[in-house]
């Protein structure tokens, strides 16, 4: 699934939030940096997507 | 945002130049060991396939291509899930999420033209939809809309 269509439709629905590309985190032997993500956020809501980057 | 390499071409480069997600409020993951794809899916494939298969004609290859689905070998992506602000990471595999879909027919990206599976709470379907329809969807479902 091309990241650009999904991508699109978070465009269209959150608006626009511009700020530097984030930078990818490394999940080589652990979800630890996911779950850290998660935990660092709780108290909003939260959205996990799977998605080939091509 | 969780990049797995699924398609020629996918790889870390490719998930660093992915375009759209200059975004404030996202965070971006490369899993080149499929790690999400794997553990989670078989977490969906005890917990949702039994709710998938009647969904899909007896007999039908999609019917037979999801009954045989190993996780291990085909690990789970093209998947969004969207968690309500009181979801916790649990000790074993994936938060409880509020609403999620899952793409396993793609043509084109045109609305009605890629097939979903979806689910909120105990509900679970099959639609002819788009990601921007899955994800308007998803998103009313953890803001309360």
């Amino acid at each position: 699934m091309s990241t650009r269509l999904v991508s699109l439709a978070m465009a269209g629905l959150l608006g626009a939030c511009a700020a530097d590309r984030p930078a990818l985190a490394d999940l080589t032997t652990s979800l630890a940096p996911l779950h850290a993500w998660f935990d660092a956020h709780a108290g909003h809501p939260r959205v996990i997507l799977l998605l080939s980057p091509v | 945002m969780v990049y797995v390499p699924m398609v020629p071409g996918d790889d870390r480069a490719a998930a660093a130049a992915a375009p759209g997600w200059s975004d404030a409020r996202a965070s971006c993951f490369w899993d080149g060991e499929r790690l999400t794809g794997r553990t989670w899916g078989a977490a969906q494939r005890e917990q949702v396939l039994p709710k998938l298969l009647p969904l899909l004609p007896a007999g039908s290859p999609e019917h037979e291509q999801l009954a045989s689905w190993d996780p291990d070998m085909q690990p789970l992506w093209d998947v969004g899930w969207f968690f309500a602000a009181d979801a916790r990471w649990p000790a074993d595999g994936l938060p409880p999420a509020a609403a999620w879909c899952k793409q396993f027919a793609y043509s084109g990206g045109e609305t009605g033209a890629n097939g979903f599976f979806r689910g909120e709470g105990e509900t679970v379907e099959v639609a002819w939809s788009s990601w921007h329809e899955q994800f308007a969807a998803g998103m009313a479902t953890i803001l309360g809309r």
